[in-house]
């Protein structure tokens, strides 16, 4: 039963408060929440941190080299005159790769450069590695990418990229406990290989990539295998 | 390079009075973040392009009334980007980058090193992290609202769900993620 009229209450708008420090509460919803707001600095306050939260978002993304030639275009629309140029940085006037309809596989493609540039070995390993910031990428090799799977629960995702070298990316979420797991590939050759080692955090949540010992296409599974050999999830690429 | 340790501040100050060196210092420290978020967002190198030169644009030309009491440098920049981005996706009515591969995407990308984290305010790594704790379904519903800005009705339409259920969804989830990014703030 709703009481137009009745002032509403904190529990009345909790929901609409994490909207409205997303940005997408709109119309009465709103006005609502804000009228709420200007008397309660207990909700103040809350907005207050679900707005860091919010805002934390846009931090997420991954960090693209832009095409080449981008820099050139951008000042001279900005009609700034670039000094000259650091000798390792790379700016040609020519668009080296086309530009419109690029798929997805070229943010792959560079983000797993990145990781190939900072991780020749192959496993994520703590801070202090150095990376590769300045590369130039194009897009250049085949992604594909399957959802890693216990059952019928989705667990994270498997990405091949068929580059020189070939590589793989995993994230694992969810799997429930702290572990070391390792990471086995079946081919269609019907080998099983042990691409490598890494941990899950506490939350059973892990991000690890490596290269591949076989070409992309070779691959029909990948299998994150627990303590004692357990099988805790599986990205089949068959489908 | 003459500028290289200055702060954003510093830099954005020196736009704002028209030294190019600091606007080339300010593009060169921001571009790779700026065409990333875009990139990640559309999927479309051509597109981010245009998004990533014109938010840098926009940045430029706002520089004088940047407000430092209101968030760090860069939540201001990516801002910019992002809602640059979403004006990009309607009017192309293309399809946005999966959620799913929006988040794996920043997974790989935000493992930088601390020099990187000391020059540019980020809290990509801290929420990463939180956000692996939240089932799927949740982590969907947020990326959608909060990168996408997507209402709870067109998550509900996107992920053929009740309205009340995306709603809860992204009641639950934001609620999750601001105890987890509170408990990492106080550990540091
Ligand atoms: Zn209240």
């Amino acid at each position: 039963m709703t009481d137009e009229r009745r002032t509403p209450s904190c529990d009345d708008v909790s929901e609409g408060l994490a909207e409205l420090a997303l940005g997408i509460l709109t119309g009465r919803e709103r006005s609502v929440v804000l009228e709420h707001l200007a008397g309660c600095p207990r909700c103040s306050a809350e907005l207050e941190q679900l707005s860091v939260v919010a805002d934390s978002f846009v931090h997420l993304a991954a960090e693209i080299e832009p095409p080449v030639g981008f820099e050139v275009r951008l000042f001279e629309r900005l009609g700034v005159d670039p000094p000259t140029v650091a000798p390792d940085h790379k700016v040609v006037r020519s668009k080296a790769w086309a530009g419109r309809g690029g798929p997805m596989i070229f943010a792959v493609a560079a983000a797993l450069l990145l990781l190939a540039v900072a991780f020749g070995a192959g496993w994520f390993s703590g801070p202090g590695s150095s990376r590769g910031h300045h590369l130039a990428t194009g897009p250049t090799g085949q992604l594909t990418s399957a959802v890693l799977r216990a059952g019928s629960q989705n667990r994270g995702r498997v990405m091949l990229y068929d580059g020189r070298p070939p590589w793989m990316f995993m994230t694992v979420t969810d799997s429930g406990s702290a572990a070391k797991v390792t990471c086995e590939i079946s081919t269609v050759s019907g080998a099983t290989l042990d691409v490598g080692t890494f941990w899950l955090s506490a939350a059973g949540y892990g991000a690890w990539g490596a290269s591949l010992p076989v070409p992309a296409d070779q691959v029909r599974s990948a299998e994150v295998v627990g303590p004692g050999g357990t099988i805790l999830a599986t990205a089949d690429f068959t489908g | 390079m003459a500028t290289p340790g200055l702060s954003d501040e510093a830099l954005l100050t020196g736009m704002a009075h028209g030294d190019d060196g600091s606007a080339v210092a300010f593009v060169r420290r921001y571009q790779k973040r700026v065409f990333g978020l875009a990139y990640s967002m559309i999927g479309d190198a051509g597109a981010a392009e245009d998004v990533a030169q014109e938010a840098l644009i926009r940045v430029w030309r706002h520089a004088p009334v940047f407000d430092a009491r209101r968030g760090s440098v860069t939540t201001w920049v990516l801002t910019i980007t992002r809602n640059l981005a979403i004006d990009a996706l309607r009017m192309r009515r293309s399809i946005p980058t999966d959620p799913d591969d929006f988040v794996a995407l920043g997974l790989v990308s935000n493992e930088r090193s601390p020099e990187d984290r000391a020059m540019l305010a980020d809290a990509g790594p801290e929420l990463a992290s939180a956000l692996g704790t939240l089932p799927p379904e949740q982590r969907r519903a947020l990326v959608l609202a909060a990168v996408y800005g997507r209402t709870a009705a067109e998550v509900a339409d996107e992920e053929s769900i009740p309205l009340g259920t995306a709603k809860t969804r992204i009641r639950a989830g934001m609620s999750k993620l601001r105890v987890a990014m509170a408990a990492r703030q106080e550990q540091s």
